[in-house]
């Protein structure tokens, strides 16, 4: 039989020794719970990074932003960025529909190398930025995967970018 | 006593859980080989991006069970490796050759009809 109330009143009281042990048990638990789901969350972030840029006559930036999900959604996302002045590539610099360009694949590792699990079509018709996902129902099984993309940006004369990878991210 | 011992299980469990978190976190699942998280490819610089004289001409290609495909004389099949420029036909061709493979693979071994979908569109940076 499971005992579900616990009559206090029927106790003795509480020494200062017992009560610093249960605050410990209690600290101890919180403090293993929080680490659990910060080192879970750590591993499904995703790998965003200028992949290609310059500084003359503008700061101009094109970002790729890969990511592997939990769920099993792969996405690679870019974004062309720029400002004016100063050294971050922080501001939006649109583009019109057809000027920017993505691609992704997810590759799997396999004990030794990568292997090729999904490649995807290309698509260019997003205006400011671009997101791929795909099916949660057919991929390659748990393990370590990297989604690598072709990520372009169009300035009106020349298309900028180049291939992006997320890096090692665990999909159970 | 009893709700001593309550207290002291719940500290166990959840340091076991925070332990455990941590494991799978870093090494996905039991029997999968481990690479560090984060690490990238051979053809990768440390931001992600690629450096394209280290990219392979071709991979091998993995079924929906994450086991390799192989032709009829029990060969591993390898597909062209994606070039980083624009060509959207060249990725359409390929995206439909993996997808017959795949489903062909997936009917022949019994894993369901093996087909991969895609969804793509705008969002707001």
């Amino acid at each position: 039989m499971i005992e579900t109330a616990i009559d206090r009143s029927a106790m003795p009281p509480r020494s200062d020794e017992e009560k610093r042990r249960r605050r410990r048990a209690a600290t101890l638990g919180c403090a293993g719970v929080l680490s659990g789901f910060l080192a879970t969350s750590l591993a499904l972030s995703s790998t965003q990074a200028a992949v290609w840029q310059r500084t003359s006559p503008y700061l101009n930036c094109v970002q790729g932003n890969n990511n592997a999900q939990s769920n099993h959604v792969f996405s690679a996302q870019v974004t062309n960025w720029s400002q004016n002045s100063g050294s971050q590539c922080s501001s939006n610099w649109g583009r019109p529909p057809g000027q920017l360009y993505v691609q992704v694949n997810v590759l799997k590792f396999n004990g030794s190398s990568y292997a090729m699990c999904i490649p995807g079509p290309a698509s260019t018709n997003a205006a400011n930025s671009f997101i791929q996902f795909w099916s949660t129902t057919s991929y390659c099984g748990a393990g370590q995967y990297n989604v690598f993309s072709t990520t372009q940006a169009f300035d009106g004369g020349n298309w900028h970018g180049g291939g992006f990878n997320s890096g090692a991210q665990s999909v159970s | 006593m009893k709700s001593k011992s309550i207290f002291a299980t719940v500290g166990v469990a959840g340091t076991l859980l925070g332990v455990t978190g941590a494991v799978v976190a870093s090494a996905g699942a039991a029997n999968t080989p481990v690479v560090a998280e984060g690490a990238m490819p051979p053809w990768a610089r440390a931001d992600g991006s690629t450096d394209e004289a280290k990219l392979p001409k071709t991979i091998a290609l993995l079924g929906a069970d994450g086991q390799y495909i192989r032709d009829a004389s029990g060969a591993v099949v390898y597909v062209p490796f994606p070039r980083p420029g624009i060509d959207p036909a060249a990725a359409q061709a390929l995206y439909q050759q993996v997808q017959k493979l795949r489903m062909d693979d997936a009917k022949r071994r019994g894993l369901g009809n093996g087909e991969i979908t895609s969804v793509s569109g705008a969002t707001t940076p």
